[in-house]
Formats: C-alpha cells, structure tokens, sequence
C-alpha cells in the first residue's frame, strides 16, 4: 500500500476544485451579455453602436443611423466588454444581412461595400437572420465562459506548484532544491553557458550552410516556396476573400515553422545528443536554448523578407505592429516550456517523437496557418480554437497587428502568458529534477 | 603535509532497468516493472588526497564507470555524498561535442566550453592544442574532412592539454600512429605525475596500474573489497581472478 501524502491530498482538492468550477463556469446562468456592433470602414475608421442585452432579446430588426451619408464598408465586427470579439464579419457576409432601402444604395467595390444614402443620414435596416444572429451571441457566453476557464485553469495550475513545493520541502526527498535556489541555479547556468549557447548555435549554423551551394538563401527559400505552394493551392479556396494572401500565409507560416521545429527538436534532444550527454554534464535546457536560438536566428533572416514584402504590397503600417513583439515573446515562451516538457518524456518513450510530429500536423491545420480562424470555421469550433489553442490565437494577433493594423485576443494573449510562464516553471523543476536519471536511460 | 582532493562517502548509485518503452507500453503498462533496480554502485567511501594516483580495478559491469561518471558528476549519487572540495572534476573523454562540419577550431572552443573551461582559457591554449595534435593547416578545415587518425589526434589534444584538477581517466588513451602514440602517451604520463595533480584511472590492466598508481581500490558487483597500496591490492586481484 502506498503511503499517501500531503501532495496527494492537494492534488485531490485541486482535481475537485477543477471540476466544481469548470461545471459551475459552463452550467451558471449568466445574464444574456450587451455587445458592440462596430462598423469599419476602408480606411480602419470604426464607427460602433451598442446594444443593450434587453433590446437584442425583444426587438426583431436593428438598424443603424450613421451621422454621415456615405460608408464604404469593410466590415462589421462584434464585440462584447469592449474587449472580447465575438464575431467578425467580412463585408461580403454582412450584405445577406442587410435589408433593402429605397433610400441607400449598395454597391460592391473591389474590396469594400459601398452604402450610400440620398438623405443627410445613412441609416442600414439589419434582417431578422441578422437580429437572429446577435441574440444567439447575446446568449451564449461562450467566449466568456471559455476565459474563465482558462483564469480557473491557471489558478489551480499555481495553486498545484505552491503545493508541490512545499510538500517537496517536508518530505525526505532526495532532491531537495527550493524554489529560490533553482531559480538562482537556472539563472547561474543560463550565466555560465551563455557564451557556449551563443557559439554553439553560430557554429551549427555555419556548419549547416558550410557546404551547400545557396547557403543562407535556403533559409529563406524554404519559407517562400512553402508559401508559394501554399497560396496556389489555397488562395483560390480560401483566399479570396483575404486581403494580402500570400503576406498573410508567410508571415503565419515564419511563426510556425520556429514552434514546430523547437518542439519537433526537443524531443529527441537527450538522444540525438547522447555523446556530449553521456560524458560531461551539461544543464538540459542549454542544448534547448542553443537550438531555439539557431532557430531565431534563421527567424529573423526570414523577417528581411517580410519586411521586404510589406513594403512591396503597401501594408499600412502603425504604432500597433508593435504587438508583435510581445507576441512573439510568448511564442519563445510557449516553445520553451513545451519542449522542456516534451525533453523530459522523450528520453524515457521511444516513439513519442512519432506521436509529436503527428499532433503537430494536425495544430498546423488547426492554427489558421493559410486561413482566417474566426470567419472560415463554424461557430463554436473555431471558438474553442481562438481560446484553447496557443498557436492559433498567437498567429491571429500577429497577423492583425502586422498586416491589417489590429490589436486582438488581448484576453488570451495575458491568459497564454502566464500558462507558458507556468510551463517554463514546471518544465524546468522537471528537468533539473530528474536528469540524473537521463544519462542512465539513453 | 596531504590535503584531501575528494571526498567519497557512501556512495551508492541505482539503475532502474527497463526505463525506456515504447508508448504502446506505456497504456498497457502491465509488464512494465518500475521497481526493478540494479544497484551499480553500493556504498563506497574512499578519499583520494591531492597529487596521489587511484587506480580503480574491477571485473567488467562491476560498476567502475559508473563511479567515474558520478564523481565527474554527469549524475548524481542516489545515496552518498561526493566532495569535490571546490576542485574542477572532467572525465577524459575525447571528441566531446564535435561537429563534423565545424571546423578543427570552432570544434576546440566548443568541446573545452563542455569541458567547463572560460573561452578566455580556451583561446590562451588554443595555440598549444593545436601545436600538439600536429594539424597544421588543416585545423581551418572541417573535421569531416580529417582522416581518423587526425580526428583523434585532435580530440586527444584538447582533452590533454585543457586538463582540470581532478583527472578521471577511463582506460589510458592511445591514439594515432606510432609516432603520436609514443606522444601522447609521454602527455598522459606528464599529466599524472605532475605533482599537483589528482588522478583516478579506471583499467583492466594491471601492468599500467602498477607503473602510475599509489593505491589500488577493488569494486566487485559495486561492493568494495579492497583498498590499499598497489601491489598488495593487485596480488588478491589476480588471485580472485584466476579463481
């Protein structure tokens, strides 16, 4: 018989907890939410309008009274809290919901709808399918309950680590580090090899393009063909609709590649490691870092083309392409934690990396990589994507704010925050914790 | 005056078998035992002072590189503790890190960066590793391009002449052609008996034993039976083993 101890019982109270507040956040009756309707133009000018959740439960038709006569609209988005998107519709979709006015005309542009009104005032009569639509929004809560799940998710996730360390502190374990002097031991060693993981990934990098012919224009290479394949297979489908196709692949595309190769990497570190593992010692996470930085690296070549076709196609640029660093900072984060994790089971299970390249096939399908998350899937599965999966949620504020002058997912983009700092913690406590016994298995 | 150089106390390391396994193994865990631990290593304690020569003997599997790994401390005693008082611990290893691509100087930076060494250190010998391993100009082309004997060459050097502390030799190593193994052999000599310096040797043969060590530590099925001056040590050896 086992003997139980104190972190059992956390993890009981913690599993319990978890349960009790998934099913009080998805069963709660919340009150039908109030959203924001908000119009954009071509220009990126909003005008919004709100609507109180007792109007959208009664009325059957909406409309809208603009204080000017002429819109030429991109499209219409949906918000609730002034933060969360619920919806976003592109002018083309918006037009079934628009109903006919003697006193507007609508025309369609090349990328835009063209509503004009004879009087002073432009006023769009919305349909029934229209008024339909936002009352199924008003009451789902969706989005929200999702959030609160994921806020739920991460206090456990804390609350479970607190737990951990100190039943780690009161029993007799073997390894007995504290939370202080691990972070102090991470930091001396990131101090110690910084130089090593530098060179290390100079020299592999150099040694990768020593002998092939374009060298470094493979980097770049690979990314462009991939997009080009890409955007003539998909961009009669998916693409019409998407304003700087072959842009909006690339740029997803740079960010996918860097996760996929750090995951795909890590889990055969220790192995395809195992002569310098084997004979000296050497933190794991060095080995990790060094290759997430040859990856950056060839990232960043990578962005010169980008940037060189943001110029070409005339993207509009402004102070929110700044958005895109924090994202990709929780992208470094993210692969961090993760290949940490992955690091650890792969030297124990042979097949996982098997297993990884799979799942890491299907995240591809489903992170939005050639299409738009939010309006190309149905509701609620492309939902769930844009809350629970990481990847996506990262390439559609990247994209937003690189390309269309947008700031999205602020909610998830904090939320993914902290899980990947949670990851990082918990991947690395993992390692150091168990790499004594790396050297023995490989 | 002798100042102790490490410190091994009850020391005892653990191998659980059958770690590795395959997912398919890992949903229908039925077979899989975790419990089933080897014990490499039971309870040794020794200490070794500063500028003697352990020898380390043993038959195969009786644990004496997994000793060596732990004091080099590429893992952690289960149970025990390993004193290195502050000295700097590396097995001689050679060709740690070594990238075929990379060039016969990248390649020396890299693997004495493994070996714990600052690259300022690293750059102050760089000269003399090269010198030694005879390479000539062809240390600016990459390894992939050197023939075996000059790879070896190099990877010796750099083990040899980035030299720590605390030598942890598992088995004399003799590489390249005559010339050069005369040499390096003359090197590995140099480094043991060089006054300061603290060496453990893990060899099957008794002769090399008895030409550099002080004293003479016997492991059997990670038990230890014996320590104590060469001779007297090596006498029992070879009468168990001739049992």
């Amino acid at each position: 018989m086992k003997k139980r101890n104190l972190y059992f019982y956390i993890k009981m109270l913690v599993l319990i907890l978890f349960l009790a507040g998934s099913a009080f956040i998805m069963l709660f009756q919340f009150d039908n939410r109030n959203l924001k309707i908000s119009f954009v133009d071509a220009e990126g000018e909003k005008t919004a309008f709100g609507l109180s959740n007792y109007d959208i439960a009664h009325e059957d038709s909406f409309y809208f009274e603009f204080p000017f006569n002429e819109l030429d609209l991109k499209e219409v988005e949906v918000y609730s809290r002034d933060l969360i998107l619920v919806k976003s519709w592109t002018y083309g979709q918006f037009r079934n919901f628009i109903a006919d006015d003697e006193n507007s005309s609508i025309k369609y542009l090349d990328d835009s709808l063209l509503i004009q009104s004879t009087g002073e005032k432009l006023r769009i009569m919305c349909n029934q399918e229209f008024a339909e639509n936002i009352k199924d929004f008003s009451e789902s809560m969706l989005q929200e309950r999702l959030l609160l799940e994921e806020v739920w998710v991460v206090i456990l996730a804390v609350v479970l680590m607190i737990g951990k360390v100190i039943a780690e502190k009161k029993e007799n374990y073997k390894y007995r580090q504290g939370v202080v002097e691990e972070g102090k031991r991470f930091f001396k060693d990131i101090v110690n090899y910084a130089y090593y993981i530098v060179y290390s990934a100079k020299t592999n990098l150099k040694a990768e393009v020593a002998n092939s012919y374009l060298n470094r224009l493979w980097w770049l290479l690979e990314p462009f063909f991939n997009m080009l394949v890409y955007v003539i297979v998909f961009g009669q489908v998916l693409g019409r609709s998407i304003e700087n196709y072959a842009l909006f692949i690339y740029s997803a595309l740079l960010m996918w590649t860097f996760f996929n190769k750090n995951v795909n990497y890590s889990v055969k570190l220790v192995r395809s490691n195992r002569d310098i593992v084997t004979k000296v010692y050497i933190p794991k996470f060095v080995i990790l870092l060094s290759n997430m930085f040859l990856n950056f690296y060839k990232l960043l070549f990578s962005m010169i083309v980008l940037a060189v076709m943001m110029v070409i196609f005339r993207v509009h640029v402004s102070l929110n392409i700044l958005l895109f660093i924090p994202v990709y900072i929780i992208l470094i984060l993210l692969s961090f934690g993760c290949g940490m994790i992955l690091l650890h089971f792969g030297v124990f299970v042979d097949d996982l990396s098997y297993a990884v390249t799979i799942l890491m096939n299907m995240v591809m399908y489903l992170s939005g990589v050639f299409y738009n998350m939010s309006t190309t899937l149905s509701s609620p599965f492309n939902e769930i994507m844009m809350y629970c999966n990481p990847v996506a949620i990262l390439i559609d504020s990247m994209r937003n704010a690189l390309l269309y002058n947008k700031i999205t997912n602020i909610p998830q983009l904090i939320i993914w925050f902290l899980i990947s700092v949670i990851l990082c913690c918990v991947g690395v406590h993992t390692v150091y914790k168990n790499e004594n016994g790396y050297v023995k298995v490989v | 005056m002798s100042k102790i150089a490490l410190d091994v106390q009850h020391v005892s390391i653990d191998y659980k078998n059958l770690m590795h396994m395959s997912l398919h193994q890992m949903f229908l865990n039925k077979d899989v035992k975790k419990a089933d631990i080897i014990r490499a290593v039971d309870d040794v304690s020794f200490t070794v002072d500063k500028g003697e020569i352990l020898g380390i003997i043993g038959r195969n599997g009786s644990g004496k590189s997994t000793l060596l790994r732990s004091i080099a401390g590429i893992f952690q005693p289960d149970e025990g503790i390993i004193d290195k008082k502050g000295n700097r611990v590396s097995l001689m290893a050679i060709g740690i890190g070594f990238n075929p691509n990379n060039t016969g100087r990248e390649n020396i930076m890299k693997s004495g960066m493994l070996l714990g060494c600052k690259p300022d250190y690293i750059r102050e010998r760089e000269e003399e590793i090269i010198e030694f391993s005879e390479l000539g100009d062809f240390i600016d082309r990459p390894v992939r391009t050197y023939s075996s004997g000059m790879y070896s060459k190099l990877s010796f050097a750099v083990t040899a002449i980035l030299d720590t502390d605390i030598m942890l030799v598992d088995e004399v190593l003799s590489v390249g052609d005559e010339h050069f193994r005369k040499k390096s052999y003359k090197k590995m000599t140099d480094l043991m008996t060089g006054a300061q310096r603290t060496v453990l040797i893990v060899s099957h043969a008794t002769d090399t034993l008895k030409q550099f060590c002080n004293r003479v530590l016997w492991i059997n099925d990670g038990k230890l039976i014996q320590l104590g001056e060469t001779e007297a040590v090596l006498n029992e050896y070879d009468k168990f083993m001739n049992l």
